[in-house]
């Protein structure tokens, strides 16, 4: 079911076009990855979703509706360029963030106890936020973001500033938030991360969408049809019409070979081929990487 | 409560429970008047070294005349004239030669200094020689009694100032006390507008700077982020009037209602005529909230177009001058609370909740404070929406600095 859509979404700046008719779907309960180089236009297409700024033209639907002002609530929002209150109390503010977002002061903090305790910070409460570590701040940004329990959550690139364990530990959440049926819309420049959790993209290049869909289903219409295989042999028997040697690795027993398949035929009957002439050990599809896509997809476009 | 509410009480309480701002409320009233009591203090003590002067005195007829003060010690020379001009004692201060008789010849006296000699030493030589030069030149006439006759004739004439209210009652007051006063709220008015603006400034820097206002809008609206930094921020500037009001008023009221005939309040009585503290110290609070808000909405949207401390200075320079003018023409409108230059300024907006301070003691006509008052608050509206489109767009614009064309262009939106 779609929960978040834009159509036909216009922003013009003084000397720039933003956006440029971007139209994105993101469905329900799914991780969907916000894609783009630098000052390609995501931040200003997440700002508009959070109704910080208004779109020139086209509209944001929301569960089926316009978005209206109180669908603020329902979103949860974790900007990029990090930030709280220095001199404040790291309770205190995150209760105000929190009211602010529509709880009621008792309300934001009983849940913000219970989310301090999990995430082991919750004696720092009445401690100034400049006295905590970079990576204690994260956590609290990320408390505050998820507090009052949005429907819709939107990160934009969570992982930078995080250490490989709190890194770990922030997408377990974002995980588990998805398990809990939450739509979550993810920015990032980190193309390991988005194969790992995201379930759909939307590929933006100098403001317009120039990729969009599943991930696998992306990554599999971008194969080259190139293979990786094992064998015993030193040498591979093949048929120049349906197979091209692409490389050969010579390891201690065995060596392994990149070949493209040149013909349309299916895996299973490419491997016949093969078998028939071979003794193969591993026979596996290159499928890119969303790396390679991004910088594929970006290169052509530009 | 709504989201207003919610921003006022926190810019609202974090400033009011910071250990500076509680400190700072308690002892500002006792660094006032230990600043005061300090200069009053210093001014009084004389040095402990009096300055010797040497006096040459030819006709041996005015050394006597002059007698040795706190600062000067009058010396008869023993040496001549010519001695001393290159003689570089320390010591000696300065010679002053009397070639002849001053009666005759005015002119027979100088004073001679390797240094610039200060005035007040050229006074008292002055004024000691010429009372006792008309003295001597009464004696000459030869009339007697003369000096009674002068002494009775010196008038001198007691006036006192007494005001007429609208029924005609009469009323003592003291100009100088009221202008005092006058200045103390001009005085008040000013730091307050400068402080609590410039508190503004920082908190709207401090949210852009540390982007935590992308996190706040997208929950508030920036105009109500706004707003409610002004009113909070205003609201500790206020609490801070009152409790320096409740610490100066508070024992004197005490004191009214419970010694009613100590000396000092009966003192205060007639100082204070029938000036009207209670009166002053509202319109003081009328004139702040305006004025406040109308400089405090100027910094803010110099806080939302900067990225760094560094960045404001070109911003700010007008407004300082526009401020500083102000307290220099109330300043002069105590010699004159009633002229064209406190006239204007007081009406004109910009100046006028520092330059009224001045005039409120010296009782204004009700339809150039309702004027001053409506003037102040339409431009106080004008301000604020004209700063709720440059905060809007700035408080979400990083990197360079914008341009007057720019800014301009954002008014526009």
């Amino acid at each position: 079911m779609l929960f978040l859509e834009t159509k036909e979404v216009v922003k013009q700046y003084a000397n720039h076009l933003a956006l440029d008719k971007v139209s994105v779907q993101v469905n329900e309960q799914k991780i969907f990855g916000l894609l783009g180089p630098n000052g390609a236009g995501k931040t200003t297409l997440i700002r508009i979703i959070n109704r910080i700024t208004a779109p020139d033209s086209g509209e944001v639907i929301f569960k089926n509706r316009p978005l209206a002002p109180d669908d603020i609530y329902n979103i949860g929002y974790l900007p990029e360029e990090r930030g709280l209150y220095k001199k404040m109390k790291v309770g205190e503010q995150a209760v105000y963030l929190a009211r602010l977002k529509g709880l009621s002061a008792a309300e934001a903090k009983t849940r913000l106890k219970i989310w301090f305790k999990k995430f082991d910070i919750l004696s720092w409460w009445d401690k100034k936020l400049e006295e905590l570590s970079k990576g204690m701040q994260q956590k609290v940004q990320f408390i505050v973001t998820v507090v009052h329990e949005p429907e819709l959550l939107i990160f934009d690139e969570p992982f930078s500033g995080f250490d490989p364990l709190n890194t770990e530990l922030l997408k377990n959440e974002i995980l588990e938030l998805k398990e809990k049926g939450k739509t979550i819309i993810f920015s990032t420049h980190n193309m390991a991360s988005v194969e790992e959790i995201c379930d759909e993209i939307a590929l933006i290049n100098q403001s317009k969408v120039v990729l969009n869909g599943d991930v696998t289903a992306i990554r599999s219409q971008n194969k080259k049809h190139i293979f990786k295989i094992q064998t015993e042999n030193e040498n591979l028997q093949i048929d120049p019409t349906i197979c091209e040697i692409l490389s050969r690795e010579k390891g201690y027993h065995t060596t392994t070979f990149r070949v493209r398949k040149l013909k349309d035929i299916s895996n299973a009957e490419y491997l016949l081929f093969l078998l028939q002439q071979n003794e193969i050990i591993s026979f596996e599809e290159e499928i890119p990487s969303m790396n390679d896509i991004f910088i594929q997809t970006v290169t052509k476009n530009n | 409560m709504n989201k207003l509410g919610i921003v006022i009480q926190r810019e609202y309480l974090t400033r009011v429970k910071k250990k500076s701002f509680i400190i700072l409320t308690i002892l500002m009233p006792f660094l006032f008047v230990g600043l005061v009591a300090g200069i009053v203090f210093l001014s009084s003590i004389s040095s402990d070294n009096a300055k010797v002067i040497v006096v040459v005195d030819e006709t041996g007829e005015y050394f006597s005349v002059l007698k040795n003060t706190d600062q000067y010690l009058f010396v008869a020379a023993e040496k001549g004239f010519e001695d001393f001009r290159k003689n570089s004692d320390e010591s000696v201060y300065a010679t002053l030669v009397i070639s002849g008789d001053l009666l005759e010849n005015p002119d027979a006296i100088t004073l001679y200094s390797q240094k610039q000699v200060v005035s007040s030493a050229e006074t008292t030589i002055t004024s000691a020689l010429n009372e006792y030069l008309s003295e001597k030149k009464l004696d000459s006439y030869n009339i007697p009694n003369l000096k009674n006759i002068i002494n009775e004739s010196k008038v001198k004439v007691k006036m006192k100032s007494i005001k007429w209210d609208d029924s005609g009652k009469e009323t003592q007051t003291s100009a100088e006390f009221a202008a005092a006063i006058g200045m103390v709220f001009t005085f008040l008015i000013y730091i307050f507008i400068f402080v609590y603006g410039a508190m503004v400034m920082q908190g709207v820097m401090e949210e852009k700077t540390n982007r935590i206002v992308e996190v706040i809008v997208s929950s508030v609206k920036p105009f109500d982020l706004m707003m409610g930094k002004l009113i909070g921020i205003g609201l500790v500037g206020l609490t801070q009037f009152g409790i320096w009001l409740l610490v100066i008023l508070g024992p004197v009221f005490l004191g009214t209602l419970f010694m009613p005939d100590t000396t000092i309040l009966q003192g205060l009585k007639p100082l204070l005529g029938d000036i009207n503290l209670m009166e002053i110290c509202f319109y003081f609070i009328v004139f702040f909230i305006g004025g406040y808000l109308m400089y405090a909405s100027i910094f803010a949207a110099i806080g939302a177009m900067v990225n760094s401390q560094e960045d404001t200075q070109q911003y700010m320079m007008p407004i300082m001058i526009v401020i500083i003018f102000a307290l220099y023409a109330g300043i002069f409108s105590v010699q004159n609370p009633d002229g064209p230059l406190a006239f204007w300024a007081s009406m004109f907006p910009l100046t006028s909740p520092i330059v009224m301070m001045v005039r409120l003691p010296f009782d204004v006509s009700w339809w150039e404070k309702l004027l001053s008052i409506a003037l102040l608050i339409t431009t106080v509206i004008l301000f604020v929406k004209l700063t709720a489109k440059i905060y809007r767009t700035g408080i979400l614009m990083y990197g360079k600095k914008p341009t007057y064309a720019e800014i301009i262009k954002w008014l526009k939106y």
